[in-house]
């Protein structure tokens, strides 16, 4: 069975060998003439967001954001092996899932209701 | 298919054997790495690698429903939260590696030790045998066969697992969100606090010669004079900076060649009185 | 792929991570160390159930795998509100219950 993966591998290992092309290709080849506008970080033209010493630190609502990903992550693995055996499982299987989506939902209304969702 | 179950059945194969050893190998260094890494940013890194090769190890073992999980809901999901907390904690920020109680490292060693003992005398006593014959629950048809014991004879602990994503939904909720103590502006309310404010127009741009950052140098006024409110004030701030925003009593050191010398009203008092 | 070895990975593995657990300060790394383990359960649950034919424990592990999700996500909830309170992520200063 591990033949199944290997276009998997095959197509790893080509986008491996582009990156790590890519990479070499542009230092080996590229004009390298430097100066300090040419170096500094470039945020669209304005001048770059000061960082704080001792690396940046990001506002605690990606956290939020980031939370809400994981269970809907979740909730999308469990559909995953119920769709390919939706046929086989029947009505019972339909009626199980719609259970979980709709006590999931419970924490989606939850979230969107305090205010989770608001981004400002 | 057919291919893929003799193959799948088939007891050990070579390839699987050095696979094991190689994704073994970098696995156990890169867990050690977690624990001594003194930075928590490189641990999560070294954590990636570890679940990574796990996940390549479920899919030698025949669980590709479970290696593609591992990727998605540990590498992808649970590592990204990790990685966001730590930015919001400070990514810098390294442990200290003094003790801070006495000899915790030698007790946590040799319980290490001990566990590691009794783990290998368990494990060495169940004389683990050789895999039993892969029916056709491993291969192609894995993820049918997981899915028909998700759904059948573990239909609770799945219907339960909601309820859990309620429980971790409420928990982030309440300690990690911040309820607005204000209203939050409206349009309007943005429009009507610019125009009553200092500056209804937009402030003047920073200059163009772009011969250092096009963003500090100053804007020139009509009268060829560089103009504060152009540049950010975060910037002149900023150790290392090559421009100094001109305050309102020094005179303004003009780029060479520039007008302004001649003609137009000087806004400057200190000029004027430089130059009668 | 022979169980007996996986088992073997998984229990130095699952070492590792409690001695990481025992002798790090830092609760995400700490934190860390309990996904490692975790993982190294999950391998065990793994190899068991090729070693019986049988894939109930590969449903085991992912269930294991969904709960660990939940348990991070509540877990660094926890963290960071102790860092916003203290400006610390270590767990020697999250001491106001111990006496």
């Amino acid at each position: 069975m591990l033949t199944l993966y290997v276009p998997i591998l095959m197509l790893a290992a080509l986008a491996a060998l582009f990156a790590g092309f890519s990479l070499v290709m542009g230092a080996l080849a590229g004009p390298k003439r430097w100066n300090r506008a040419k170096l500094q970080a470039y945020e669209s033209g304005i001048e770059p967001t000061p960082q704080p010493s001792g690396g940046g630190r990001f506002p605690v609502k990606y956290y939020l954001t980031a939370m809400l990903f994981i269970l809907f992550d979740i909730e999308i693995i469990f559909l995953y092996p119920w769709a390919v055996t939706f046929r086989s499982l029947g009505v019972f299987g339909l009626v199980e899932m719609v259970l979980f989506i709709v006590t999931v939902l419970v924490a989606y209304a939850y979230v969107w209701r305090r205010g989770g969702l608001e981004w400002d | 298919m057919n291919a893929a179950h003799v193959l799948a059945a088939s007891t050990v194969g070579a390839g699987a054997v050095v696979a094991f050893w190689i994704l073994a190998v970098i696995s156990v260094a890169a867990a050690l790495g977690l624990v001594l890494a003194p930075r928590a940013v490189h641990g999560a890194v070294l954590l990636a690698v570890v679940m990574l090769s796990l996940a390549v190890l479920y899919g030698v073992a025949g669980a590709p429903f479970l290696a593609f999980v591992q990727i998605i809901v540990y590498t992808g999901a649970v590592l990204m939260l990790f990685l966001f907390v730590l930015m919001i904690v400070g990514v810098s920020a390294a442990d200290s590696m003094r003790e801070t109680i006495r000899g915790q490292r030698l007790a946590a060693g040799l319980a290490g030790i001990g566990l590691l003992v009794l783990l290998a005398l368990v494990v060495g006593h169940a004389a683990i045998g050789p895999a039993a014959p892969a029916g056709s629950n491993y291969g192609v048809l894995n993820v049918q066969r997981l899915a028909q014991l998700i759904f059948t004879r573990y239909v609770f602990p799945f219907e339960l697992t909601s309820a859990l994503l309620i429980t971790a939904a409420l928990g982030a909720m309440v300690l990690a969100h911040r309820e607005r103590t204000s209203p939050k502006p409206s349009q309007r309310d943005l429009a009507r606090q610019r125009v009553r404010g200092d500056h209804p127009a937009p402030l003047p741009g920073p200059g163009v010669y772009a011969r250092g950052d096009a963003a500090d140098m100053p804007a020139l006024l009509p009268d060829g004079t560089p103009s504060p409110l152009s540049l950010n004030p975060v910037m002149a701030r900023r150790r290392g900076s090559a421009i100094r925003v001109p305050g309102p009593g020094v005179p303004a050191p003009l780029p060479p060649g520039e007008p302004g010398k001649d003609g137009g009203p000087d806004a400057e008092p200190d000029r004027e009185g430089a130059h009668p | 792929m022979i169980p007996g070895d996986y088992v073997a990975l998984a229990v130095i593995l699952f070492v590792i991570g409690a001695v990481g657990v025992l002798i790090r300060r830092n609760a995400m790394v700490i934190f860390m160390c309990i996904e490692l383990m975790l993982n190294a359960v999950n391998l065990a649950f793994v190899a068991f159930a090729r070693l019986h034919g049988t894939i109930d424990g590969q449903v085991i592990a992912f269930f294991v795998m969904v709960v660990a999700a939940a348990e991070v996500v509540v877990g660094l909830a926890i963290l960071m509100a102790i860092f916003r309170s203290r400006r610390s992520a270590s767990v020697d200063d999250a001491n106001l219950l111990k006496y």
